[in-house]
């Protein structure tokens, strides 16, 4: 064992340095980099150009008293409607020709004014290119309705209802809905590191093959250490990878933050933290030690491109099915979905986002990690058997048909 | 010293249902310099693969260093491929060095030892450039080292002087008696026999991939009689029936195998029998003529084109 420690040390310290320091790694690093800070950047500014100028503006000609009333009615609302806020109101001083200032505001393309209110609250009148049905006019009527309302209750001494409130921490019912978002995040992130990391690995014996070193490699050291040591120097490189543009958008996110936080999964963010990194490298680890096995069936790079695809796709069927596990995670589904070892990390990621129970979590990664063992082995098996012609593979469920 | 350094019993090989070694044995003793002769296609390559456990046999057993299971011994005995590989981005030094720690030898000891080994034969300069920039000799040497590097107890070559010019052939050849001296067991694989007879004190002939001899160098010799060259001044006289039937006469030149009886009765008899001798040499035959007694003379053809091949390449 020590020895298959040591030869997979090797090959793996050879493999990881040989990664890190070419120059394409810098280019490696600095794509997705690059993404992150056009994300973070354009993300602010397209919030921004969407809060200030694509945001529905009404201009009420109205006078100031009666604009008054429509615009402490809109304020009374505004917060009812979260982030789809109600358009915004502009008060237009009433012109001689009613018609004509309707037709000129609605022209004027510095205002960008999407209708006009006119008519006060006694004969109100909506003029604009807005649906007759759409959200815009029935949130002008809501306003004005709520203005009239208000003016009459007013003075008849009603006074509104004054609502307490007594705020908790959580509750059953909105957590489990906020904690799916976080799951379905934590998903979605460990799934895209994965695509875009573990791909690498497919055409990682190509070099091998073509500079004829693999005959060096398997006359010193057991086929398993070789996949081993390949294995985990890449889940190494990956790593460093992620650590980078982790620190990256973290820079990204202090000088732009981000609107709103994700809800606090069920373990809390420490631990989901580590669980996120424990679960990535076991998803890697699954996947490439599946992708470095198919890769090294492949006798050139062609192939490999070729593989390329049918990967990918492999890989969003289980994304795709370990999104059984966000919400009813302890369905029948949610818990195939953690029990299929290649979708397993991605279905206990979401699950700590859920449920804050532990023992599952040891169970999972034990559960991965003899799966890692087995792929390596199975993978290495076929390449000793297939591609250095060594014989039958020693897993009997393999064992070619003899002609 | 006196045990086996690589013993195999009836090992078999088969690719796409073609035997590739059917049924070969061998015994290597310890601190011996082993050849493995054979025409290319003999099945050397996989034999040795064999024994390395680079692949496993079919049938049959094998143990290297005493070890049931060859790559248990690995940080024992140093391998040069047939096909040369080294990644070509390394420097020289760290390509020795990584061959070295592949076989348990710590990274910084293997790299001062590759610096001092490689400014030892001429490649000073060479110690911090890529692979890549270095010529395919240069490229090979390095790979030597890099099997030499952590002083191993069996060291197996196959093919190593392929590719080689003469001088670099020479080196090898010193590099090879040097190791030996040292006390480790090479054992090598060539379609060379020259290189083999200068080298080996064992070989193995193998052809169509059976053994067809094992055992020293000497014995394959002796497995010929001595060939006699006479020419006489007379082509024919009672002094005839001294010769064997089946001599052979080339433009007056005699040649055969020395009779069972020795020389001296033949001298007699040609002395005698008036044929006056012009020329008599007695030739002990070589390594060549033994493989093509034991191999066949297809094999042997076989081999001299591929040695030509080569030197044309080299």
């Amino acid at each position: 064992m020590n020895s298959l420690l040591r030869s997979a040390f090797v090959i793996g310290r050879r493999d990881f340095i040989a990664t890190v320091y070419s120059k394409t790694f810098l280019l490696f690093l600095l794509g997705p980099l690059l993404i992150i800070g056009l994300s973070i950047v354009l993300g602010n500014a397209t919030e921004r150009m969407a809060r200030d100028d694509l945001k529905a503006r009404v201009a009420v000609i109205a006078n100031e008293a009666e604009f008054a009333q429509i615009a402490a009615a809109h304020e009374r609302l505004n917060p009812s409607f979260g982030q789809r806020e109600l358009p915004e109101l502009v008060r237009v001083e009433p012109d001689y020709v009613l018609d004509a200032q309707v037709r000129e505001l609605l022209a004027a393309k510095d205002k960008r004014i999407l209708g006009v209110l006119t008519g006060g609250l006694a004969r109100p009148m909506l003029t604009g290119a807005v649906s007759e049905t759409g959200a815009i006019r029935n949130q002008v009527a809501l306003i004005l309705n709520e203005a009239a309302q208000q003016g009459a209750l007013a003075r008849a001494g009603y006074r509104p209802v004054s609502l307490g409130f007594v705020k908790v921490d959580e509750s059953a019912g909105s957590l489990a809905s906020l904690r799916a978002l976080t799951a379905r995040m934590g998903q979605l992130l460990l799934f895209m590191l994965t695509v875009l990391l573990a791909g690498m690995l497919l055409s990682n014996l190509v070099e091998e093959k073509t500079n004829k070193v693999i005959e060096v490699l398997a006359a010193s050291a057991p086929v398993d250490a070789i996949f081993m040591g390949k294995l985990f120097a890449m889940l190494a490189v990956s790593l460093v990878g992620v650590t980078v543009w982790a620190a990256g958008a973290i820079l990204g996110l202090t000088f732009f933050p981000a609107g709103e936080s994700l809800p606090e999964p069920a373990v809390g963010w420490p631990l989901f933290v580590l669980l996120v990194i424990l679960y990535y490298s076991a998803n890697y680890l699954l996947l490439g030690a599946l992708f470095l096995g198919i890769g090294s069936q492949a006798a050139s790079v062609r192939e490999v491109q070729t593989l390329s695809m049918p990967v990918t796709v492999g890989q969003i069927l289980v994304f795709m099915f370990a999104s059984f596990a966000v919400g009813p995670f302890n369905s029948f589904l949610g818990i195939a979905a953690a029990v299929f070892p290649f979708s397993s990390p991605l279905a206990m990621i979401a699950r700590a986002a859920q449920t804050s129970e532990l023992w599952t979590h040891l169970a999972a990664l034990a559960w991965q990690a003899a799966w890692v063992w087995l792929t390596i082995k199975l993978g290495a098996s076929l390449f000793k058997s297939n591609v250095m012609k060594s014989g039958t593979p020693s897993i009997s469920l393999l064992r070619p048909r003899r002609s | 010293m006196g045990g086996l350094a690589i013993e195999a019993r009836g090992l078999f090989k088969a690719f796409d249902g073609k035997a590739a070694v059917d049924g070969i044995d061998l015994a290597v003793p310890e601190g011996t310099i082993y050849g493995v002769l054979g025409p290319n296609g003999a099945g050397k390559t996989t034999t040795l693969r064999m024994l390395l456990g680079i692949i496993d046999p079919d049938q049959g057993h094998r143990t290297l260093l005493g070890r049931e299971r060859p790559l248990e011994a690995a940080h024992l005995v140093g391998y040069l491929p047939e096909e040369r590989g080294l990644y070509p981005a390394m420097t020289a030094r760290d390509a020795i060095a990584f061959m070295g720690a592949l076989r348990g030898l710590p990274l910084e000891v293997g790299k001062k030892r590759a610096a001092g080994m490689l400014a030892e034969n001429g490649l000073g300069d060479y110690v911090d450039k890529p692979i890549k920039s270095l010529s395919k000799g240069m490229a090979q040497t390095v790979q030597l080292f890099g099997t030499i590097i952590h002083r191993p107890k069996l060291i197996v070559l196959d093919e190593p002087f392929s590719g080689l010019d003469a001088i670099n052939q020479g080196r090898l050849e010193h590099l090879i008696r040097a190791e030996a001296e040292a006390g480790a067991t090479i054992i090598f694989s060539t379609h060379v026999i020259a290189h083999a007879e200068r080298l080996c004190e064992r070989i193995a002939i193998i052809a169509g991939g059976k053994v067809r001899f094992e055992g020293r160098v000497a014995e394959a010799r002796d497995r010929l009689r001595p060939q006699v060259r006479l020419r006489t001044r007379l082509t024919d006289g009672p002094w005839r029936s001294a010769l064997p039937a089946d001599a052979a006469n080339e433009n007056g030149v005699f040649h055969f195998e020395l009779p069972q009886s020795g020389i001296e009765p033949l001298l007699k008899a040609l002395i005698e029998g008036g044929a006056g001798i012009e020329e008599l040499s007695i030739e002990r035959p070589g390594l060549h003529d033994a493989f093509v007694a034991i191999a066949g003379e297809a094999a042997a053809r076989e081999m001299r084109s591929a040695q030509e091949s080569e030197l044309e390449t080299a």
